[in-house]
């Protein structure tokens, strides 16, 4: 289970998350909507300790992260996996070293055959494997590829196949359909949403696409003036009569940044 | 004006505090070497033997201007058999390491900060993080031992090309015989003065990949960010090598 307690967070004078509670429980899969710059990617790396709080607390399968020690830390975050946002592999290393890594530096697999087997077998889950990519020669070729050499959305599989390796319990995903198309974003959603189920983890993604929310999604929770609203199921969400939550997931006129629709609105006048 | 003084002292001490702090990591972490030894030897061979052609060049110049200098200055003051002794002396225990430090931190220094700089802003530190693998053991130690360790050996090779290349001078443009050049230089050789020069660039390899490596892990503002962490990594690391090489002086001699 995953726990944000009363999290405040302020960029010098700027606060960002005023007073954030959330509890994410096992096996469910949590969405954060929210606009950009709303904070979604602070909360998130509160979770990872990548981002201290001011005030507040936050849980890790029961433990205080904000407490422990940087081995202690380590132990707990050999239980999670990342898709960050720009998947962010290492692009010193070919795309099997970035999976391997951390199976190699945490002594998993029992050894170098062991780690072989689990890199392609991600490859494969993530659909890099023989029939994933076009051509002949399936993971083998991929694990020689350079980061450099891949699309934006074989870098987000590769990055999901590097999160997935180590087997964690839970899985973040940092805008995880952001700059594909919406061909490949519905490859990764519906990749996110059966990893999910078949490796039964319990997982928090963060987002502004409402299509992936609606996918992915057993609850969603919209994060607006620094503090989370929870707005239950898809279905619920969609249904929910806030004029910010329709604002948000239906793109209509509402309360939320008056002052750019005015001036957009005034362009477009001066325009026509 | 106090304000702005006292609030450039503050930033400037707190960043020397947790560059001491970063220092201190890296020692702690020095004792997983063996572990992670091929880490350490592609650092070495990055930071060490690809800088040594530039390193080679900048050594032979030095001994050449040197013997050319020193027979300008007094080599119509003292014996030519001298020109050989001063040459070697002002290579081995200043020009040698000093101008080596000041190349390596434009070399080094500033390639530590951009790599490690790009990395940080791509997520690519914060990505180690998630993994449990902690980048001061897996990024900054070996970077900083492998710096620590080869440029002595650079500088030590530098500057006996250094004593050649002034030797060529000399035998070429001066007329000096190898016995000329090189008699004297068993009478006065000091160890100290070997000594001096390992201190020197142990100091100031050590000083360039510190610097390079905080300044890199440290960076932020995108494509920009890393521009300005590669001179600052540059400016910090030169100027620090010219107060530390007058501290030294100060100390050993």
């Amino acid at each position: 289970m995953i726990e944000l307690v009363n999290i405040k967070k302020s960029f010098g004078e700027k606060p960002v998350l005023r007073n954030v509670n959330l509890t994410v429980e096992e096996g469910e899969s949590v969405v954060i909507i929210g606009r950009s710059g709303s904070g979604k990617s602070v909360a998130f790396r509160h979770i990872l300790r990548l981002i201290k709080p001011d005030e507040g607390r936050v849980y890790v399968e029961g433990r205080d992260i904000s407490t422990l020690s940087r081995k202690g830390l380590y132990k707990v975050l050999e239980n999670i996996g990342v898709l960050f946002q720009n998947s962010a592999l290492w692009d010193s290393m070919n795309v099997f070293e970035n999976i391997a890594l951390a199976l190699r530096r945490h002594k998993m697999c029992g050894g170098e055959n062991g780690i072989r087997k689990r890199v392609y077998d991600c490859l494969d889950m993530v659909g890099l494997g023989m029939t994933g990519i076009s051509g002949t020669g399936g993971v083998e070729i991929i694990g020689t590829r350079m980061p450099s050499e891949l699309s934006g959305g074989m870098r987000k599989r590769v990055g999901l196949a590097r999160a997935i390796a180590p087997n964690p319990a839970y899985m973040l995903y940092d805008e995880p359909t952001t700059g594909l198309d919406p061909i490949m974003s519905g490859i990764i959603n519906r990749l996110i949403k059966r990893l999910n189920k078949e490796l039964n983890v319990t997982s928090l993604t963060i987002t502004h696409d409402m299509h992936s929310a609606s996918t992915i999604a057993d609850r969603i929770v919209l994060l607006h003036k620094g503090e989370f609203k929870d707005l239950g199921t898809p279905d619920e969400a969609n249904s929910n009569d806030d004029p910010i939550v329709r604002q948000f997931i239906h793109g209509e006129d509402g309360p939320i940044h008056p002052v750019l629709t005015d001036h957009f609105e005034k362009v477009h006048v001066h325009h026509s | 004006m106090i304000r702005t003084i006292g609030s450039k002292t503050i930033y400037s001490m707190t960043e020397l505090g947790r560059a001491l702090f970063l220092l201190w990591r890296i020692i702690v972490n020095g004792r997983f070497v063996f572990v992670d030894r091929r880490l350490y030897a592609r650092q070495m061979m990055i930071i060490g033997v690809q800088s040594l052609p530039l390193v080679l060049l900048i050594g032979a110049f030095t001994g050449a201007v040197s013997t050319w200098q020193s027979n300008y200055q007094f080599g119509s003051l003292v014996p030519a058999k001298y020109i050989g002794v001063a040459t070697f002396k002002a290579v081995m225990v200043e020009l040698g390491p000093v101008l080596c430090g000041l190349v390596l931190a434009g070399r080094v220094g500033s390639s530590l900060a951009a790599e490690l700089g790009t990395m940080k802003i791509s997520e690519q530190v914060d990505a180690l993080v998630v993994f449990a693998i902690d980048p001061v053991r897996y990024l900054a130690a070996p970077r900083f031992f492998a710096g620590f360790i080869m440029v002595p050996v650079i500088v030590t090779i530098s500057v006996c090309v250094a004593i050649f290349g002034g030797f060529a001078v000399g035998f070429l443009f001066l007329d000096l015989s190898a016995q000329t050049f090189f008699g004297e230089i068993p009478v006065w050789f000091k160890m100290k003065d070997v000594q001096i020069m390992l201190v020197k660039s142990i100091t100031f390899g050590g000083l360039v990949c510190l610097i390079g490596t905080y300044v890199g892990l440290n960076t932020a503002g995108g494509a920009e960010g890393v521009g300005q962490a590669t001179i600052r990594a540059f400016v910090y690391a030169a100027v620090l090598i010219l107060i530390t090489d007058y501290l030294l002086a100060l100390l050993l001699f």
